[in-house]
């Protein structure tokens, strides 16, 4: 019998770098050019099977910005997963990212953090490298909401890490 | 505490109260904002909120603090809902969970565009500042691509001016490979070394001085005579006189036309610089010489025995002739050296004289 449960993750990142475009294309495979800002938290739900297990992901899109220690620490509570998105095509939303992803960790410890840099279609293959070079920390994926790319990859990871951990 | 108590605590605002028990099953709700039918089912199962603070409010305790969401965004039966959350245990029943919606539209919308305007402000700002530099590198790249346009406009100027003496290079190579390929050239070479090695077969040139051939010497001396008569500047000078010669029937074999010019020349010159009013011209004939004697009186300083040689200096040397000139004698004489003189009546010796007066 194939279990089923539900767990919490959140997206959290600087305002504009798409965290809202990456659930859409996601959970509702669609796309929009247009910028809305998320105000507080945002949440969605998408069933993802995985191997012997169907987790129930719900997703809580959290209103970005300029750094964590800014986001209410309720929004954290019962998180069993993140994804820290940044925007590859503008520096100031990754220049915070070693000490965000620290704040994550000591708000959630034990809990998987996956680093996601967002449009990923604007920048050259050779200048996402030198990007990749300079960051203070790993990269899980780069991805773009625009094409859908490495976006189910990114989420079928994290859900994969949480099944591990439940 | 009832759900009308709850309410009237937070009477004013636009808000739900709902109370359920820890497993999530409805217990009572105002349904200001939201209908939650009772059901049998969890609204854990059925409210994504609830759903994803399951664990965490079924173990909430009367001594915990209110847990506070704002502005929390999600859907409920098809409709979008945003509202401010506040989960605490009911203090009157430890059993039950208060979750109290608040509402405010106004507010939020508020708040939405604030917070709108200030990140694509933000945002705007950045790519602007991109875009700012973007534009003024374009203008460096503009201004560097102008600058390479003007000097490739050059570099192909020079390179056309350059390719035209090198197409007429070409020409003129293409020409000589054709003319070398004929064999025009070779035969042409060889043409002219067989010239050259002809030409330096021909013996040197000697000096021309005329047809040599008999010449009465009476006729020849009258001439020049009445040459020297009508010549403008000796009777303006003013010579008046005449060449008188004694009759002889000398002939010489000479240059006719190179000694007559000496002849002329000799007798000019004296006649120019002499103040006499009397020349007497005496010829003495031996078998290669005939001798010229001239007498005159008061010789012009300015007269030099040079001027007969520049006027007849290479047919002089040549004749092994000679002038010389006494001028204590007041006599000129002109010894010419003749190939003959044995002209077939001529004496040994003859002597002739013509005078000249002035």
């Amino acid at each position: 019998m194939i279990r089923s449960i539900s767990k919490k993750i959140i997206l959290a990142g600087s305002y504009g770098v798409g965290k809202t475009s990456l659930i859409s294309r996601f959970v509702y495979q669609r796309f929009s050019f247009s910028y809305q800002a998320t105000l507080g938290v945002r949440i969605d739900r998408k069933v993802v099977n995985l191997p012997n297990l169907t987790l129930n992901m719900l997703i809580w899109d959290i209103g970005g910005d300029v750094t964590q220690a800014k986001i209410p620490e309720s929004y954290y509570l019962g998180s069993s997963g993140t994804i820290y998105v940044f925007d590859v095509s503008r520096p100031n939303s990754f220049e915070q990212v070693g000490k965000d992803i620290d704040l994550l960790k000591d708000k959630m410890p034990n809990t998987p953090i996956l680093v996601v840099g967002n449009k990923a279609d604007l920048l050259e293959p050779n200048l996402l490298h030198a990007l990749d070079q300079q960051l203070p920390v790993p990269v899980n994926y780069y991805t773009s909401a625009l094409d859908g790319t490495n976006v189910e990859e990114t989420f079928l990871q994290l859900a994969q890490s949480i099944a591990q951990n439940a | 505490m009832s759900l009308d108590a709850l309410k009237l605590s937070y009477i004013g605002k636009r808000l739900q109260v709902v109370i359920i028990d820890k497993n999530g099953f409805l217990i009572d709700t105002c349904n200001t904002l939201l209908t939650i039918p009772a059901t049998s089912i969890s609204l854990f199962d059925n409210i994504v909120l609830l759903d994803s603070l399951r664990h965490h409010l079924s173990q909430l305790k009367i001594e915990d603090t209110p847990l506070f969401f704002p502005n929390i965004e999600f859907i409920y039966n098809q409709q979008t809902i945003v509202v401010d959350s506040t989960f605490f245990v009911n203090t009157h029943n430890e059993s039950q969970i208060v979750w109290i919606l608040d509402n405010d539209p106004y507010d939020y919308r508020a708040l939405f565009n604030m917070q709108q305007e200030r990140n694509e402000l933000a945002i705007r700002s950045f790519y602007g500042h991109c875009n700012k530099k973007m534009v003024e590198n374009l203008q460096i790249i503009d201004q560097a691509n102008e600058k390479m346009y003007y000097t490739l406009v050059q570099y192909t100027a020079v390179q056309e001016q350059l390719a035209q003496p090198i197409q007429h290079l070409d020409n003129v190579i293409a020409t000589l490979q054709e003319y070398v390929g004929k064999m025009y050239l070779r035969e042409l070479i060889e043409l002219s070394n067989q010239l050259q090695t002809n030409i330096q077969k021909i013996p040197a040139p000697k000096t021309y001085r005329g047809e040599e051939h008999f010449v009465p010497l009476l006729s020849l001396l009258n001439g020049v005579s009445n040459a020297i008569w009508v010549t403008p500047q000796l009777t303006y000078n003013p010579i008046i006189g005449i060449i008188n010669l004694q009759e002889s029937d000398t002939n010489i074999l000479l240059p006719e036309i190179a000694f007559r010019q000496i002849l002329y020349n000799w007798l000019y010159l004296i006649v120019y610089y002499s103040k006499s009013a009397h020349i007497s011209l005496n010829t003495i004939v031996g078998l290669n010489e005939l001798q010229l004697l001239c007498s005159h009186q008061a010789l012009n300083p300015a007269y030099r025995e040079s001027y007969h040689w520049q006027l007849c200096e290479a047919w002089l040397n040549e004749s092994h002739s000679h002038i010389n000139i006494d001028e204590a004698a007041e006599q000129s004489c002109l010894t010419i050296t003749v190939f003959q003189t044995n002209a077939i009546n001529a004496t040994p010796i003859a002597t002739s004289s013509a005078n000249i007066s002035k």
